[in-house]
């Protein structure tokens, strides 16, 4: 069998990968000399240097296999489930973060088994559970709230994540997981550098001020020339599913970072968590990734799995 | 049950270094697992490696809050008492701890925090404020304290003159202290020794005492925490 490592595609990528961050440290090195950008340099500084971690344990997970990554993205489903639970309240009913943490490690059970049918039947499963913990408790009231609570966490975090570990079941996977991956970050920062610079008429005031129409068009038009650019790594998409790609993270990536946006708003919190510093929490850092994975998935599987692949 | 509001967890977005180290601290599903294992292995281990013997275990009370507190020499006397809580307080109960030991790095706060459950107590710079958390922890019922009124390790093993904190926690209140004496740990473990020794522990629990007819002044605490000595003393003479 063919280890994912030694792939030409994985290769270029995480050269690709470590090539973007090693590049955006030197830029940050000599912005660091020029007094005028010493601050500016500080502040992009805090949120770049998760990245010499984050990076590499990425990059890591992925070329050691499905296995590596469906177990990474099982932690991540978990601590960020976890992170939403700590923001609203529901970590302290005891019933309901047991089937919601069991609900996802039954969900990446089968994503381990790559047993695509138990895959989309066990959030049914999981949130059937849910629903019958007020009835074996006897209890009704603000029942829905914490049902309701546990569903998002369960399919939102849990199941949409999911279905980037099954990325790389595909031909070729492990290039369309770094190269999603990649993109939808880069997306994310371009947004916040040309928002920064640029930005001048906001439009989601309500749910997350800092956006920008010139950050979205900036991050469109870095997303759709790293597409572009990679294209030669990514050989079963033609011109009509690159494009769709590129959509894909522009709009999936910017939606991801506003219901995480909106979701903060509500409960009247900044960040979801500070394990990252210059982030937030882990859900501040995956929320595009969330939105992205089960888009770009059916994308791929309705236009490049062989037939019968997905079972 | 309440209707449903949000209600974060106020440590969110403190840093985990900072957290550990607050109290009251909030529900966690992976520390209480944690807590859990830990508390399993301990119990294996000071089964078989010092013959922990615990006596008495049906003198905790059941419903009411309460302060179990002990004479201390060693840092098995915690682990020790801790083995004697039943399976299903473990998450609500704590052991009170010096701040300025066991919470003076990451990983100490981390240990303390999660396997210990324990409550930070600042016993130099501000001890009544850190008395008042113990208060605060006591006032939900069936919550209970692990305490050692020495306040310190003794260096050789005698019981050192109990301080007034523990008057404090139960003077006037329906509060009960438990009082408990540990032999061996002291010969097992003593202050200053890296590695332990295998010889036999045992923990002696009395009966509960109420303070509640004591009067909250500086005189009833001192009386309350003399009281609380004496008994211990006499459980050491049953041994």
């Amino acid at each position: 069998m063919l280890m994912v490592w030694s792939s030409a595609s994985y290769q270029f990528f995480c050269i690709l990968f470590l090539a973007v961050i090693g590049g955006c440290g030197m830029l940050i090195a000599v912005l660091k000399t020029i007094p005028r950008f010493r601050d500016l340099a500080a502040s992009i500084w805090r949120p770049y240097f998760p990245w010499l971690i984050m990076g590499p344990l990425i990059l890591g997970a992925v070329g050691l296999g499905e296995g590596a990554v469906a177990l990474s993205l099982f932690l991540l489903s978990i601590f960020c489930a976890k992170e939403f639970a700590k923001a609203t309240g529901l970590y302290r009913e005891g019933w309901f973060m047991a089937v919601l943490y069991l609900g996802i490690a039954g969900i990446y059970g089968a994503v381990w088994m790559g047993w695509f049918g138990l895959f989309t039947a066990m959030p049914v499963y999981a949130a059937a559970a849910l629903f019958l913990i007020p009835i074996l408790k006897n209890q009704s009231k603000g029942m829905i709230q914490r049902v309701g609570l546990s569903a998002i966490a369960l399919i939102y975090i849990g199941w949409f994540l999911s279905h980037l570990a099954f990325l790389e079941a595909f031909p070729n996977g492990a290039a369309y997981l770094l190269y999603l991956i990649m993109g939808t970050e880069l997306n994310d920062a371009s947004a916040f550098l040309f928002g920064k610079f640029f930005g001048k008429h906001r439009f989601i005031s309500n749910i997350s001020p800092k956006k920008t129409i010139e950050g979205s068009l900036g991050a469109l038009a870095v997303t759709s020339l790293y597409t572009w650019g990679v294209s030669g790594y990514l050989p079963e998409l033609h011109f009509g599913l690159l494009s769709l790609s590129a959509l894909i993270i522009w709009l999936g990536g910017t939606f991801g970072d506003l219901i995480i946006s909106f979701v903060k708003r509500d409960i009247g919190i900044k960040d979801m968590g500070a394990l990252i510093p210059g982030h937030g929490g882990l859900l501040d850092r995956a929320d595009s990734l969330i939105f992205v994975a089960p888009l770009y998935f059916h994308m791929l599987k309705y236009f490049i799995a062989p037939t019968g692949f997905f079972q | 049950m309440k209707d449903w509001t949000y209600d974060p967890d106020p440590t969110i977005e403190k840093p985990l270094a900072e957290s550990l180290t607050l109290f009251p601290r909030e529900k966690d599903f992976f520390f209480s697992g944690l807590r859990y294992l830990w508390n399993f292995l301990l119990r294996a281990w000071l089964k078989m490696y010092f013959r922990l013997e615990i006596r008495g275990r049906e003198q905790l009370p059941k419903a009411e809050s309460y302060v179990l507190v002990a004479n201390h020499s060693s840092h098995l006397d915690a682990v020790a008492l801790s083995s004697a809580i039943p399976w299903r307080s473990i998450g609500a109960t704590f052991s009170v701890a010096a701040k300025d030991y066991f919470f003076s790095s990451f990983f100490r706060s981390l240990f303390s925090a999660v396997c210990a459950n324990a409550i930070p107590f600042e016993r130099h710079k501000n001890p009544r404020e850190s008395l008042e958390l113990c208060a605060d922890a006591l006032a939900v019922s069936g919550q209970a304290l692990i305490l050692f009124p020495e306040g310190t390790r003794s260096q050789d093993g005698t019981i050192l003159t109990f301080k007034p904190g523990i008057g404090f926690l139960t003077a006037g209140t329906n509060r009960l202290v438990v009082p408990a004496y540990i032999s061996g740990a002291y010969r097992a473990w003593p202050k200053g020794k890296c590695c332990p020794r295998p010889k036999k522990v045992t923990v002696r629990i009395g009966k509960p005492l109420s303070f509640q007819s004591v009067p909250r002044t500086k005189e009833g605490f001192a009386q309350a925490a003399k009281t609380v000595e004496q008994e211990v003393i006499k459980l050491q003479g049953e041994l």
